[in-house]
């Protein structure tokens, strides 16, 4: 046997393998995600977006099991998500139509109450009721979130979030990214849960959707530039413009894998604009094959204002890769004497412009100019004066204004006994490739 | 060959991440339970005892909870996970060498057999040389590129390399019977 000959031996060998976590170690595992820190709470949703137009949808019905009688709890369940000013949720309730169609199974009743659609996303706002109540917290249970079918086809994988409105009702909301390919103008959706809490079931859901109207709120682009960065050569295939979001599509091949690398992008003034969402794919990644380079598809989700720009400036940087091995390195400054003015990298400035502190908590508002990359959910912390963390709750950020780039960070309540310190993350790891910017013209 | 990097194990890597990074603890729990195999396994051919394969994984999942809003690229998660791992295991390691010259010896159960890893390769990986078993597995079992591992334990790309050429007569010896579990042991030592 030669070497490759050897390695498939000993890959399959490895593959057909079962290994199975000790009793103790599974208990240490499950003991440590029981205590797991509390500072930090669940996410907001991410994508932040503008506005939609979905005009007709006609429920059809599930073949199985029984319907229950419509059981819309909440008017809107969009506008319940989206009540401590969300603006995601409030475009998606601005454009949404009313589904309330309900299915039944195993006592657990799932309602679809609206649906909403663009070029970029179809999202389906839900609840859950169970009169005997929930053994699990279903706030982040992926079986809600279902896959998205047309015509037979998965088109996508459900992303999305729900909370608890009473010991019975389970508010949420699932949203498919289905800008990969281009919608037709009427569609037949599938939505389909096969769990709750721990109960495996069936409840199905039919639509035909129709969009009208969304042509004159949503812009697809296919520019097919393309541009080099070292080790990679992209193309800029597609841009989207839309309602619900803003996607660049990039399609890139590697000469050498992993490249740690993203993009700054900004506006026809030379405004960075607030990237809040990275999708990536690849062929080819885990293996060296001769002649088959590696290759990979992305898409970066931004927020423009409310003007649309001429034109986009996509400016590429790299990290270095074992960044994500060491702790993050703070700028920290007193809060006393605002503004707070923090310089984390050389085309980067953070300034804290106020501070509000209460029985309810505190919020920490800051505007972010300049070149500042994804992937850093949390740009505001405070420290105590022990130097520990405390990092904002419900998600780290809410972006207030895409035209001032005005965050808020929201904490839980403080020590009064203490004094904290603004603090904001270190970004020299960063190598700004401005030679290799490349301009996407949008008309 | 094609990997899905958002979607891995059936869970939408790039969301969970997404939402564990802002301290959505089910999220991480979903990736935790993804990768929970991975660590054992990875730990277990570097760490000889069950406690500090325990340890070790608890520690990791806890750093990696606490570092994660500094994790950039999602795609990256579980070679992030790893290195962690491997990190807290040398830790482990660097602590009981410590002890040991203090007089406290551990048994050395490597090799043994217990009853949760039972399977033949794994064994014959427990036989190599320190150096070799974190290589062979990821390169084996965790099914990693040569520059992935190379980036993990931190050893250049041709290190890697002839540390998997070692590793890989060794392993099909033994488990072809050519050579013995026992005396490889010994001819480690």
């Amino acid at each position: 046997m030669n070497e490759r000959q050897i390695d498939s031996f000993l890959k399959e060998k490895a593959r057909t393998e079962q290994i199975r976590v000790s009793d103790q170690v599974e208990e240490q595992i499950s003991c440590t995600m029981q205590h797991l820190p509390r500072h930090r709470k669940a996410l907001k949703p991410g994508l932040a977006i503008a506005a939609v137009l979905l005009a007709s949808v006609v429920a059809l019905t599930a073949i199985s099991p029984t319907y229950a009688e419509n059981l819309p709890i909440l008017k809107s369940v969009f506008k319940y998500l989206g009540r401590s000013g969300d603006y995601t949720h409030s475009q998606y309730s601005k454009y949404a139509t009313q589904v309330n169609q309900s299915v039944t199974d195993k006592g657990y009743t799932v309602t679809v109450n609206e649906i909403a659609a663009d070029d970029n996303f179809v999202v389906i706002s839900f609840t859950v009721n169970s009169s005997k109540g929930f053994s699990k917290d279903l706030s982040a249970n992926p079986y809600l979130f279902g896959s998205l079918t047309e015509s037979g086809r998965i088109i996508a994988n459900g992303t999305g979030r729900a909370e608890m409105v009473d010991e019975n009702t389970f508010a949420g909301y699932t949203s498919y990214f289905v800008g990969r390919d281009k919608l037709p103008e009427e569609l037949s959706l599938n939505y389909k849960v096969e769990q709750v809490d721990d109960t495996k079931g069936d409840w199905s859901f039919n639509f035909k959707t129709a969009k009208q109207g969304t042509g004159k709120d949503s812009k697809v682009i296919s520019p097919n530039i393309a541009a080099s960065l070292p080790f990679t050569e992209f193309k800029v295939s597609k841009v989207i413009l839309s309602p619900f979001a803003n996607t660049l599509m990039l399609n890139a091949t590697h000469s050498k894998w992993p490249n740690h690398y993203g993009f700054f992008v900004l506006d026809d003034k030379g405004k960075a604009l607030y990237v809040n969402g990275e999708n990536e794919r690849g062929r080819n990644l885990e293996k060296n094959i001769p002649g088959q380079q590696p290759s990979t598809e992305q898409e970066v989700f931004f927020v423009k204002g409310k003007e649309e720009p001429k034109e986009l400036t996509l400016i590429p940087y790299t990290f270095d890769p074992n960044y994500d091995t060491k702790p993050p390195v703070f700028l920290s400054a007193s809060a006393r004497n605002l503004p707070v003015v923090f310089t984390p990298g050389n085309n980067t400035k953070v300034t804290v412009t106020k501070i509000e502190s209460n029985a309810s908590g505190a919020e920490v508002h800051y505007t972010v100019e300049g070149l500042y990359p994804y992937g850093y959910a949390v740009k505001m912390v405070l420290l105590d004066e022990k130097g520990n963390t405390v990092f904002p709750k419900d998600g780290g950020e809410q972006l207030i204004d895409p035209e001032t780039n005005e965050f808020v960070a929201r904490f839980n309540r403080l020590d009064s006994n203490k004094e904290y310190k603004v603090a904001t993350p270190q970004l020299n790891d960063l190598e700004v490739l401005m030679d290799n910017k490349i301009t996407v013209p949008l008309r | 060959m094609e990997l899905v990097l958002e979607h891995i194990g059936g869970t939408n890597l790039d969301s969970d991440v997404r939402l564990a990074k802002n301290g959505d603890a089910a999220a991480f729990e979903r990736l935790v339970q993804e990768n929970k195999i991975s660590m054992y396994r990875v730990a277990k051919g570097i760490l000889k005892s069950e406690a500090d394969v325990g340890d070790a994984v608890q520690e990791t999942i806890l750093k990696a909870y606490k570092g994660l809003p500094s994790l950039r690229k999602h795609a990256y998660f579980k070679t992030w996970l790893i290195k962690i791992l491997i990190n807290e295991c040398n830790s482990i390691l660097r602590r009981q060498k410590r002890i040991v010259l203090m007089g406290k010896i551990k048994p050395d159960n490597a090799g043994t057999q217990t009853d949760h890893d039972s399977a033949e390769l794994m064994n014959a990986v427990k036989c190599l040389d320190d150096d070799l078993r974190v290589v062979t597995i990821l390169f084996y079992f965790e099914d990693l590129p040569i520059k992935t591992i190379s980036s993990i334990v931190n050893v250049p790309e041709g290190t890697v390399k002839s540390r998997l050429s070692r590793a890989r007569v060794k392993l099909y010896n033994v488990l072809t019977g050519k050579e013995g579990v026992q005396n490889e042991r010994k001819a480690n030592r």
